[in-house]
């Protein structure tokens, strides 16, 4: 897992398995840095990501929530097939912004 | 015995570590069967939302309690069993509803991907005598 900042945005480039197994690390050291600004882009790089469940989506969704009402934005990358059906099933392609694995655009 | 017939169980902590394990064997499982690497992936989320609520919700994270997933094949049919002796459920339709969840910070999503990716879930618990899920899933005609 990396976290990478920048004035405007936070990439968490996931890898391997995205469950129930990081997302208490991964969650509390998000917290750390929306605490200082939910103003924030936050984007979620899945490439390396192998397996997500609803922990993972769960954790997707709390920066959602913490980020959105003040302005900030959530963007999910190089998601693969079989995670995007996760998203739909979740209702949650619609908030969120999505895109499949190469079709990244930069932006 | 009939050649595609088969049957493994597991026993494990309550473990957030062990549910990777779960779903690496029941994945090896799976592709024995003959299930595409995209039922299979399918599969994985279903085995992976079971174990972590017997791990979450069941034992409320006393790691010291045992996990144990079934894994049969019988007549063309998966089944997926996942027993915990845990809280169990007081209201079961209630828990499968989407989007309900007891904890403020979870989805209520679980129940929601094994219903879609299994072909039938069933639940059995009540209060205090943990709880077992069972799910199946028709083999891919090879
Ligand atoms: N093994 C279990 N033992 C006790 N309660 C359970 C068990 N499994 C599920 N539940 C109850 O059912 C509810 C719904 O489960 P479900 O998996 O759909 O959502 P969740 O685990 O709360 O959230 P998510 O799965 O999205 O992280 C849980 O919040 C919990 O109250
Ligand atoms: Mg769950």
């Amino acid at each position: 897992m990396k976290i990478e900042k920048t004035e405007k945005r936070i990439t968490v480039v996931t890898d391997g398995d995205f469950d129930l197994k990081v997302c208490p690390e991964l969650k509390a050291l998000l917290a750390v840095d929306l605490k200082h600004d939910r103003s924030i882009h936050v984007c979620f790089d899945l490439r390396k990501t192998s397996f997500i469940d609803s922990s993972g989506l769960g954790l997707i969704l709390w920066v959602y929530k913490e980020t959105a009402p003040y302005g900030g934005k959530v963007s999910v990358v190089n998601v693969t097939a079989s995670a995007e059906k996760l998203f739909d099933v979740a209702g949650l392609s619609r908030l969120l912004n999505i895109r499949r694995k190469g079709r990244e655009r930069l932006g | 015995m009939d050649k595609q017939e088969n049957y493994v169980k597991l026993e494990f902590y309550a473990k957030d570590q062990n549910v990777a394990i779960a779903r690496l064997a029941t994945a090896a499982f799976a592709g024995e069967i003959g299930f595409s690497l995209s039922d299979i992936e399918e599969i994985k989320v279903a085995v992976s939302e079971g174990v972590s609520n017997a791990i979450i919700h069941g034992y409320g994270g006393d790691e010291s309690r045992l996990v144990e997933v079934t894994l049969t094949v019988e007549k063309n049919l998966f089944k997926l069993e996942i027993k915990d002796d845990g809280v169990g459920i007081a209201d079961i339709k209630k828990a499968m509803e989407p989007t309900y969840s007891s904890v403020a910070e979870r989805m209520g999503l679980g129940f929601v991907f094994m219903e879609s990716f299994m072909d039938t879930l069933n639940v059995h618990s009540s209060l205090n005598c943990g709880t077992v899920l069972l799910m199946t899933r028709r083999c891919p005609h090879l």
